[in-house]
């Protein structure tokens, strides 16, 4: 019996699996009768015994109940156990066969790993651009971020723009009034900041007071700015950090609160650490928030920088709309008082076509996103999907081939008996198999390959990376003064990149004064004249070497770029006005310079009255088809100048 | 329940029940007759408690089951001890045994000693 008995209890117990219920009943009236029986023995009749058998039993019925839980429960828990076991094996056996053909095992896992890592890595970024929102936000859907259609002011071409003047988002949020709550921030920037002594690079963002609140940032330590320390023209050097900066420059100390920090010179208080995971609402991180109040912008045309409409800085809006207000009614409010507030201050130059648009947080999903931009994203996951698509083929073909030359070993396991279903379990385990084997150097490779792909398209990182190369273009520069006075700290870097190319960011070069030095810096340096036209020739025909290296970010416009030429002072002309003249004759160009830009295929000369053939270069006005050109060079049309 | 009928000390029927499998397979109305004529009478089982008790020990896998013919050619359900059950019984009973010791030298101190 005993040496039967293992084959016997499988048996029974695929006999029994489904029975516990009748299982505990017959066992038990196995006992009752039993003990009838034996009463009837002793001389009861039939019913006496059978009731004496059941009182001197207990509550059948309960028991049986009880019974056939507990038979229930080691019935499945056996069947579990068998089932993990059967894996077991089949695991083992997929795992042989695989062991067998190491070529093709290695060949479909790479296979796996090519497709697969590059998808990943792709959707790393692509999540990363249009999907997360930014960490530490409340509510980020419900957040609206401004953005200003208008014409470009170089070619005349539709743009969208996240960015305002300050004066624009003062003049928005004054209209809007109830019906959103508006917070501007530039966007971070490099700066030296000077903690106890030492100087270190941080990301650098002005904001207004109620920045952090329309965010919902919570604050870790200390508190935020208040409306108070953020009054424009009065600000409060005071420091927000990110958890991060409290972290690794300050360790993580307690004691942060109320230490020092130089940033252009300016001594800052330390008066809150924000959120852990916070790092602004842009891809961009920033390391250290100051009002906005105390951003070094200075006077323009005697118009402190935050009323000025054309002043150099730009700042980000981001709105959440009261319930009961929908998005058009606020832009609809926004476009009035961008066009109202800009014809106070000025009526000749007015950005007529200028629409703001309401769009959501992520910028990359925004209306800024280009076409150029938006073609070179989807043809990366396009590639990427195919790249996916032909590695799936090949995979495919490769296990068909497998299972072609398994057919006999198939063919005899089903005579010996395995059912179909354990069958197809194995094989699928086999695919498994190999699907984990390539998830290690996938999950690699998506980490490593995405960060790499993300250094090359993201901004956060690749800005750090390129404003290493174009210190001057990139290059939060605090050391400068706002019109445009070297204070003589700036790093030598800048300078020196400044010198080499020749050329100006648009930013800087929307300083007049600003673009006159670098250019005049740039004469000394090579020895050329001042003036002239080899002095022009030269700057221009670095276009060609600089424009691809410029442009070769995605990110990066060659709009942003504007290249500067020098000056020819009319010495008829009052001293006022001497530059205004220069920029009027500067632009006379030789044959040499026209043939040189329209070799390198980029527009000299000034915005709105040059053309890429230098049709316009004489000073003639082009009126046709640029009603936006207005903008820029109307400071010096015809009726100003001959006053 | 006569006034003399002794209940079951709790935890000692699970050492009964292996004891009587040490002799071979058997079915529980065979186990329960056997303690109650073994015991002269003395011991009073529930019978139904008798068979938690089979169910739990296979839970625990000191005893195996398996369904076999009975003496009278009916379908009965035997029990038999396994290995670990052995081990346990052995376990089992010098426990008790220490425990019944000790037990009867402290029901059996003359009052002098006590005090």
């Amino acid at each position: 019996m005993s040496a039967a008995w293992p084959g016997l209890r499988r048996v029974l117990r695929i006999a029994t699996r489904r029975s516990a219920e009748r299982d505990a009943d017959s066992e038990i009236d196995f006992h009752l009768e039993s003990r009838t029986r034996a009463l009837m023995t002793l001389g009861h009749d039939a019913t006496e015994a059978r009731a004496m058998a059941e009182r001197e039993f207990g509550d059948v019925a309960e028991t049986r109940l009880m019974l056939t839980g507990v038979v229930r429960r080691r019935q499945q828990r056996v069947h579990r156990a068998d089932w993990w076991e059967a894996l077991g094996q089949d695991l083992t056996v997929a795992a042989r066969a695989l062991r067998r053909t190491p070529g093709m095992t290695a060949m479909i896992v790479a296979l796996l790993v090519l497709g697969v890592g590059a998808n990943a890595a792709t959707f790393a970024v692509a999540d990363e651009l249009f999907l997360r929102a930014p960490a530490g936000v409340t509510d980020p859907s419900t957040l609206t971020r401004l953005y200003l259609r208008t014409n470009d002011w170089w070619d005349g071409a539709k743009v969208a723009r996240p960015t305002f003047e300050y004066a624009a988002y003062e003049a928005i949020k004054s209209a809007v009034g109830e019906h959103a709550s508006l917070a501007a921030y530039m966007p971070p920037d490099s700066a030296d900041v000077t903690i106890a002594g030492t100087t270190r690079t941080l990301r650098v963002s002005y904001a207004t007071a109620n920045y952090f609140p329309l965010l919902g940032v919570r604050v870790a330590l200390g508190r935020a700015f208040t409306a108070d320390e953020n009054r424009m023209g009065a600000g409060s050097p005071v420091a927000v950090i990110s958890w991060a900066t409290w972290q690794s420059v300050f360790g993580g100390e307690s004691t942060v609160l109320g230490k020092r920090l130089s940033v252009a010179g300016e001594l800052y208080t330390v008066i809150g650490v924000t959120a852990e995971g916070f790092s602004g609402p842009d891809l961009d991180r920033t390391e250290l928030w100051l009002p906005i109040a105390t951003y070094p912008g200075g006077t323009v045309w005697n118009t402190p920088w935050y009323q000025f409409w054309y002043a150099d800085a730009f700042v980000r809006v981001l709105a959440r709309v009261a319930p009961n207000v929908t998005r058009p009614t606020l832009t609809a409010i926004a476009s009035t008082a961008y066009h109202s507030g800009q014809l106070e201050q000025d009526s000749g130059n007015r950005d007529t076509v200028g629409t703001v648009l309401g769009g959501p947080l992520l910028e990359a999903r925004g209306p800024t996103m280009s076409a150029a931009e938006g073609a070179i994203t989807s043809r990366l996951v396009g590639v990427t999907i195919v790249v996916l698509l032909v590695a799936c083929a090949n995979v495919a073909n490769l296990l068909l081939l497998r299972g072609l030359r398994r057919r006999r070993d198939v063919a005899i396991r089903l005579t010996l008996g395995i059912s179909p279903g354990r069958l197809i379990r194995q094989f699928l385990l086999e695919s498994f198999l190999l699907a984990g084997l390539a998830s290690v150097p996938v999950i690699v490779i998506a980490t490593w390959g995405g960060e790499l792909l993300r250094t090359m398209v993201l901004p956060s990182n690749a800005l750090e990376r390129r404003s290493a190369q174009l210190a001057s273009d990139r290059r939060f520069d605090c050391s400068r003064a706002p019109d445009g006075r070297d204070r003589g700290n700036r790093s030598s870097a800048a300078r020196a990149s400044n010198r080499s190319c020749g050329c100006v960011h648009q930013r800087r070069a929307r300083r007049k004064r600003g673009l006159f030095r670098a250019t005049r810096r740039f004469a000394r340096r090579t020895g050329g004249p001042l003036s002239g036209p080899p002095c022009r020739c030269r700057i221009l025909r670095l276009q060609p070497a600089i424009g691809p290296k410029h442009r070769c970010g995605l990110r990066h416009r060659s709009y942003r770029l504007w290249y500067g030429s020098l000056p020819q002072p009319n010495r008829s002309l009052p001293p006022s006005r001497q530059r205004d003249a220069g920029d009027r004759t500067r632009c006379r160009a030789s044959r040499s310079v026209v043939a040189t830009a329209q070799r390198s295929a980029l527009r000299i000369g000034r915005p709105g009255q040059c053309r890429a053939d230098g049709s316009g270069m004489d000073g003639a006005r082009v009126s046709a088809g640029r009603p936006f050109g207005q903008r820029w060079n109307g400071r010096h049309n015809d009726a100003d100048f001959q006053r | 329940m006569k006034p003399t009928d002794t209940p079951l000390v709790h935890g000692t029927l699970d050492a009964l029940v292996l004891k009587t499998l040490t002799w071979g397979p058997r079915h529980g109305y065979a186990i329960a007759r056997w303690i109650k004529d073994s015991s002269d009478a003395t011991l009073v089982v529930e019978e139904r408690a008798l068979y938690f008790a089979l169910h739990r020990l296979e839970d625990y896998g000191w005893v195996e089951s398996e369904w076999g013919q009975s003496e009278n050619n009916r379908r009965a359900k035997y029990y038999r001890l396994t290995t670990a059950g052995r081990r346990q019984l052995k376990a089992e009973s010098e426990r008790l045994t220490s425990y019944s010791e000790t037990l009867i030298k402290l029901l059996a101190m003359p009052r002098e000693v006590a005090e």
